[in-house]
């Protein structure tokens, strides 16, 4: 329907001889063009056809589907891990970076070879590295029920590959204060106390500056720090429960109460820590050192267009490394290094006892038949014939079947050739060849066998077919002979058959021929049971994946 | 020890170890050719000092006692000798094995001996704060508290790589002969030298 200006209504249109649209009332000319809009077809230079025009490519349509449909079951599942870990529910931005990463690692095929969940999460832990969020490499571990060093293998690798692609060095450092938060939210069950944050804070400061944290998993500094902290404000927690919240060991957690109590911050009240530790911090933003062996002007960190501070850092890594450090000056020195000294100590006192000394002469002679090797110094290595005839035993016995292995891997050796690359070859295509002519043999031998009349003539086949050892041919004899007793009533069930032909009475007729199966087979013992099972489909199938294995046996040699 | 104690005794080279510290070799990985077929059942049966479990893995293992070191083994004949603290004690101990494998009735030979891997490890005597190597080096250092306590530090020239803890202690592994041990050492005692403990 068109709209005619002439009848002034819509009218049926009209195009006599396909040429242009008229009025079919008034024979009006509505339309004076006809473009057509289907495909159409042109000869190009080589005769061949192909569709006229171009195809023009939308904005969206630089991935494949299947590409687009794993970053979205990636970000999904990203989202499943953010919810799971309790990153915050209005998180996205930190979906979007880690989907980012995850995009860079398959474009880079990082996902090949690794397991799925490990990349995600390694992704999204690498994602609340940069924005310093209370999470740790082993709640995802936790989570997914796989070794923390399994996870920490595949997040170490995607921060190389992201270095050598982005030129970016995405690992930054943790510092131990951002997961007390959590932790004291944890021991309380929701409860906040700003007071027992405040003071875990200035327990860990004072940690840094005595060298008790570097090194050392944040869980377990957090952790003396969280329990010393709630012991000093009167709240009651014991060493499960900070151990049950950290996820660290009771021996790690009394390992760093020790160290902390050696330190000289152990012995202050809670006030005076927060006291020392305020005046600590005043002092530490007023004093600047120059640094001893790099040149002036010179950056050592990733940000060379910025002036270096000290250390070689720029102004932000500084602040950074101090920060996420104690700095160089002052505190104790670490635990580690304790201990060395003591053992340096006492190596010291032990040595000045023992001042003897044995020098070995180098054997500057050599020859290429070992002539010069000391046959008398050797002799204690060998063996007696009598022992070797009880360790013999011994091998034997733990080694069943072990001289078999052996002389059949001689004798494949001998078979194909002495190259290994050959011999490798060979028997590929020697059980693949062998494979073959079996399942040839076998398809002609069903194809020319014609099917079975009677149970006598299948259960023959089949013992012919699959050459069992275990079966007592006395027994399948006395089968026969039953078999052959009870013909007549065979001959009987077929007549039936075929004066009946309703679905009824064939399911009937089944019925009683099953009987006629079973009847011999429960007077006599279970080895017929193993032939009357071999008439089911399931003994069919499992048979066939039997013979495939053993064809994958004998491949492997 | 040996090494140890000879190096307490001889003043150190300081053109060739400037820091004044010779790192102290701890662990040699080397391997040879004995060039025959060997039959592992008949040695481990002739040998007391072997030991064979085809079922967990297939080679035979032996040890002697001086220089205390252990070899594997195979069937094809090839030899990887561990254990050993210096070059010419590998090379002794893979001639020893050699021998022994020689008088178990084997045409054994000694060839393509060849030193695979040194490890090496020495004590600056300071603490190190592993943060400021990680933040300045941040191309060549892994430091990951939750993973490792020490930082691990991939040297491009000689290609080595490095355990540095905040003890003192390093470990140098990776080298192929002993100087590139050396000069790994030298090379990051100046920055090791930066991030030192300050006494007040």
């Amino acid at each position: 329907m068109v709209w005619c200006k002439h009848c002034g209504k819509n009218v049926p249109g009209i195009r006599p001889y396909d040429a242009a649209l008229s009025c079919d009332l008034c024979g009006r000319i509505l339309e004076n063009f006809n473009f057509s809009t289907e495909v159409t077809f042109v000869k190009n230079a080589a005769g061949q056809s192909q569709a006229s025009g171009n195809i023009l490519k939308s904005v969206q349509s630089g991935m494949s589907s299947s590409r687009e449909r794993i970053i979205r079951k990636a970000t999904d599942e990203l989202m499943n891990l953010r919810d799971a870990l309790g990153i915050g529910d209005d998180r996205d931005d930190v979906i979007v970076m880690a989907s980012n990463f995850f995009r860079i690692a398959l474009d880079h095929n990082f996902t090949k070879g690794r397991s799925k969940e490990l990349v995600f999460s390694s992704c999204l832990y690498l994602t609340c590295r940069q924005f310093k969020l209370a999470v740790l490499l082993i709640d995802f571990s936790s989570y997914l029920r796989v070794s923390v060093y399994d996870l920490g293998s595949v997040y170490l690798q995607l921060c190389d590959m992201l270095y050598i692609t982005e030129n970016h060095n995405y690992e930054k450092l943790v510092d131990p204060s951002i997961f007390i938060p959590r932790f004291s939210n944890m021991l309380l069950k929701g409860a906040h106390n700003n007071k027992l944050v405040l003071t875990a804070t200035h327990i860990i400061a004072s940690m840094k500056r005595d060298w008790m944290q570097t090194g050392r998993k944040p869980s377990g500094i957090c952790g003396a720090a969280l329990y010393t902290a709630a012991l000093s404000h009167g709240i009651k927690c014991s060493k499960t429960d900070i151990v049950n919240i950290v996820h660290i060991c009771e021996a790690t957690l009394t390992k760093r109460l020790i160290e902390f109590g050696d330190t000289e911050a152990a012995s202050l009240t809670a006030d005076e820590l927060s006291k020392t530790e305020r005046e600590k911090e005043t002092a530490a933003l007023r004093s600047k050192r120059k640094p001893n062996f790099y040149k002036e002007g010179v950056v050592l960190c990733m940000h060379q267009d910025c002036k270096p501070v000290d250390y070689g850092l720029c102004e932000s890594c500084y602040d950074e490394f101090m920060t996420v450090s104690g700095g160089l000056e002052g505190g104790s020195d670490p635990p580690a290094f304790q201990r060395a000294e003591k053992e340096r100590m006492e190596e010291k006192a032990s040595s000045e006892e023992n001042d003897k000394q044995v020098n070995l002469d180098g054997h500057s002679d050599e020859s290429s038949t070992l002539s010069d090797v000391d046959d008398r110094e050797l002799d204690c290595y060998f063996r007696t014939p009598e022992e070797v005839r009880l360790v013999k035993i011994f091998f034997d016995h733990e080694n069943p079947g072990y001289d078999e292995k052996e002389a059949a891997k001689k004798a494949a050796g001998l078979n194909a050739c002495n190259n290994a690359s050959n011999i490798f070859e060979a028997s590929k295509a020697a059980a693949a060849k062998s494979r073959k002519e079996k399942r040839q043999q076998r398809a002609e031998e069903e194809k020319n066998a014609p099917p079975p009349a009677t149970g006598i003539e299948a259960v023959d086949s089949m013992v012919k077919r699959k050459k069992f050892r275990d079966i007592n041919c006395d027994y399948l004899e006395e089968l026969f002979d039953a078999s052959v007793e009870k013909s007549p009533k065979r001959s009987k069930t077929e007549t039936v058959m075929e004066k009946k032909k309703k679905e009824e009475h064939e399911i009937v007729e089944n019925e009683q021929e099953e009987e006629d199966y079973a009847a011999p087979y429960e007077q006599d013992e279970e080895d017929y049971a193993a032939p009357y099972e071999m008439n089911t489909d399931k003994k069919f199938y499992e048979s066939e994946v039997e013979e495939e294995e053993d064809g994958y046996d004998f491949g492997l040699y | 020890m040996t090494d140890q104690g000879l190096e307490g005794s001889n003043p150190v080279d300081l053109s060739k170890h400037p820091s004044g510290i010779v790192p102290t070799l701890q662990n040699i990985v080397s391997t040879v050719n004995l060039d025959c077929k060997l039959d592992l059942k008949a040695i481990a049966l002739q040998a007391r000092n072997a030991e064979y479990n085809p079922k967990r893995f297939a080679a035979v293992i032996m040890r002697i006692r001086e220089p205390k070191t252990t070899a594997l083994i195979f069937a094809s004949g090839k030899m990887v000798c561990t254990g050993a603290k210096s070059e010419d004690f590998s090379k002794m101990a893979a001639r020893k094995y050699a021998r022994i494998v020689q008088k178990l009735g084997f045409p054994a030979k000694f060839k393509d001996f060849k030193i695979q891997n040194i490890v090496g490890s020495c004590d600056v005597k300071f603490p190190i704060r592993l943060e400021g190597l990680a933040y300045s080096h941040a191309a060549f250092s892994s430091y990951e508290p939750e993973l490792f306590p020490g930082l691990i530090y991939r040297m491009k020239v000689p290609k080595i790589v490095l355990l540095i803890f905040v003890s003192g202690k390093i470990v140098i592994t990776g080298a192929k002969m002993r100087d590139e041990t050396y000069k790994a050492f030298e090379n990051i005692y100046p920055v090791l030298s930066e991030f030192r403990k300050i006494q007040q």
